[in-house]
């Protein structure tokens, strides 16, 4: 076998680290880049910190790893390469039975999956856009269903509170909303209630309550 | 936070994929609620999702649906599963489907609509890659306008359909790799319920709860097949050597035609009157069979016995074997005749219905053949007022079993009793 070839990635705060071409090509973005011609020298990656791309190298060489493993076993899963949100709708098709070692490789993929992105706020936003600027889709997929996790359940208020979101909707986009649908008709002590009661919002009071009316069974 | 792009908040929120979820976090701030309007691509309004669903009235239900999937641009894949609710109007339905139709790829709806929409017709036809549909019914298919260039996964499930039209379906989707079809509601135009089916490019077939006089399937590519609770009388598979995995629970079929097996390397087979040597005769040329499973099958004639020496022969790679069915004198002694050992066996499953002696026999029999044995499950119906016989039966049994395994220790043993 002819040997891999190997790529020098350079991250934002200078380091690099060199990658077989099998590990590159997870990143469609690292991908595109080696096809059009820039793979011979350093490929800069001004988005990403070291930090960050240690993680994404990890989660690539696994992938590699385990992709050329459940080729091994006859009946591997183009399925699990794509790391499928879909999967979570009824199996309407029963899956054909895996065998043990296949059952085995699958239970040690999520063991690891679980382990690795085991990892605080700020590294997983880090993680998102890191994902999301190399087009890597398994990892986003991964990371947004550990940020939907912490998502799921929650009001808005709470939300805002675990992601430290500022609540920003402007006077301007009040009055858009507002125009757009005149069921806007409470009192100015109703208006002075809802104020109340959600003091810290910045949505203003009327912009808020036809959020809230438009989406009540949600939010109630 | 912040300096996450848009579309990244679209699929944190995509993952969320309950509505209810999605409509919450869309409500926290500008970019969440411009991720949930133009950058959602994915859908879903579940029963289990919120008990609050079942407190809430049909109409009330459309409106929520459609003012939520009216708030969003570009859904790729859209689910409405609604197991409590008996029927949405159609006028509702229509316009989720019309609203979606430029870019969803996924589909998945169960509810009955009335009055009956042709949902298949109605949906986005360029992009659809996955169909679910379940309650509702498929007419007047006309794979010269209709055509479904990317639809791989097709499932019917409580769906009515005429045998024509089903036939029409499968060449107006010429990329289709998975079909599966649950208690479908076949409509025949002649007197014989038969059922023509052809198709390039199916990978993977189930039909469940299906009842035909004759069923004929042509698939080239075919590489698993299921059949579950289904009669047919005469069934004919045309496949071209790709045929990998082939599986029937309580199937009963008179007359079963298969070819070119010689690929095979799973059969499981449970609940199921068989031919023995016809059946036989089919996977003999099966010489990768990695898995044989025969479950609670019934021999036609009561002579028959699976004999092992021809398993050994005719399987060599044989590493996972499961056998339950009647033991009788004939079966235990001719059955384990010959000196082939099972060399790749590594696990074995035996069961039985009716505790006995021959049984243990048996257990002992076959661990003699299978020299690289790993694991052994054996698997025992217990039933609820034992008689003292049964529990001498029984504690037999666990003291054979016991004497048994001290010869082979090296072997992990594991007792499933229902």
């Amino acid at each position: 076998m002819a040997s891999a070839k190997v790529f020098v990635l350079r991250t934002c705060d200078g380091e690099t680290f060199e990658i077989d071409e099998s590990v590159a090509y997870v990143s469609e973005t690292i991908k595109n880049m080696i096809e059009d011609g820039f793979g011979h020298d350093l490929i800069p990656l001004p988005n990403v910190s070291s930090k960050i791309l240690l993680k994404v190298i990890e989660y690539c060489r696994k992938h590699v790893s385990n992709f050329e493993s459940s080729k091994k076993t006859s009946n591997g899963d183009e399925k699990d390469k794509d790391n499928d949100s879909w999967k979570k709708e009824k199996e309407a098709v029963p899956e054909v039975e895996k065998d043990a070692e296949e059952k085995a490789r699958v239970e040690e993929l999520k063991e690891w999956e679980t382990t690795f992105i085991d990892i605080d706020q700020q590294v997983l936003f880090d993680l998102l856009q890191a994902a999301n600027y190399l087009n890597i889709k398994g990892l986003l997929v991964m990371a947004a269903e550990k940020a939907a996790s912490m998502i799921r359940g929650k009001t808005p208020e709470q939300i805002r509170e675990t992601f430290n979101i500022k609540n920003d909707f402007t006077p301007e986009e009040y009055e858009d909303i507002r125009k757009k649908d005149a069921m806007n008709d409470f009192t100015p002590e109703e208006y002075e209630e809802i104020r109340k009661k959600i003091a810290d919002n910045h949505f203003t009071p009327e912009e808020y309550e036809q959020i809230r009316k438009e989406n009540a069974w949600a939010i109630e | 936070m912040e300096c996450l792009p848009v579309e990244v908040i679209g699929n944190i929120l995509s993952q969320l994929g309950a509505a209810r979820d999605v409509v919450i976090a869309s409500a926290t701030c500008r970019k969440w609620r411009e991720a949930y309007r133009n950058h959602l691509h994915t859908l879903s309004f579940n029963s289990n999702d919120w008990p609050v669903y079942r407190d809430v009235t049909t109409s009330r239900l459309e409106i929520i649906i459609t003012q939520t999937i009216f708030q969003t641009r570009g859904l790729q894949c859209l689910s409405i599963f609604m197991d409590d609710v008996d029927q949405f109007s159609a006028a509702p339905v229509i316009a989720w489907l019309m609203y979606t139709r430029e870019t969803l790829r996924r589909l998945l709806y169960n509810v009955r609509t009335t009055p009956n929409v042709n949902i298949f017709e109605k949906c986005g036809r360029q992009k659809l890659e996955v169909l679910h549909l379940a309650h509702n019914s498929i007419t007047g298919i006309e794979p010269n306008y209709q055509r479904y260039p990317c639809l791989k996964s097709l499932s019917l499930s409580c769906v009515s359909i005429s045998a024509l039209d089903l036939k029409l379906l499968l060449t107006s989707c010429p990329k289709i790799e998975v079909l599966s079809l649950v208690s479908p509601e076949i409509a025949m135009s002649d007197s014989q319920a038969t059922m023509e089916l052809s198709s390039p490019t199916l990978k993977n077939i189930c039909f469940e709860a299906m009842s035909l006089d004759k069923l004929m399937l042509e698939a080239d590519s075919l590489e698993s097949l299921c059949l579950k609770n289904c009669t047919l009388e005469f069934f004919d598979l045309i496949v071209k050597g790709t045929l990998k995995h082939l599986k029937m629970d309580e199937v009963s079929v008179l007359h079963l035609e298969i070819e070119n097996t010689e690929n095979l390397e799973v059969v499981d087979v449970s609940s199921f009157t068989i031919i023995w040597p016809k059946f036989y005769q089919m996977i003999s040329r099966s010489s990768q069979l990695r898995r044989l499973r025969l479950w609670g099958v019934v021999f036609d004639d009561e002579d028959e016995i699976v004999d092992l020496e021809t398993i050994a022969v005719c399987f060599p790679q044989l590493s996972h074997l499961s056998l339950s069915y009647d033991l009788r004198d004939g079966v235990v002694y001719y059955g384990l005749q010959g000196p082939t050992q099972l060399e790749n066996v590594a696990v074995l499953e035996l069961g039985w219905t009716v505790i006995s002696d021959l049984f243990s026999q048996w257990v002992a029999g076959l661990l003699e053949r299978c020299p690289n044995l790993i694991k052994l499950v054996i698997y025992g119906v217990v039933s609820e007022a034992k008689t003292n016989e049964e529990c001498h039966m029984l504690a037999n049994f666990t003291s054979s079993i016991v004497r048994l395994m001290r010869k082979y220790m090296h072997v992990e043993v594991q007792f499933e009793y229902e």
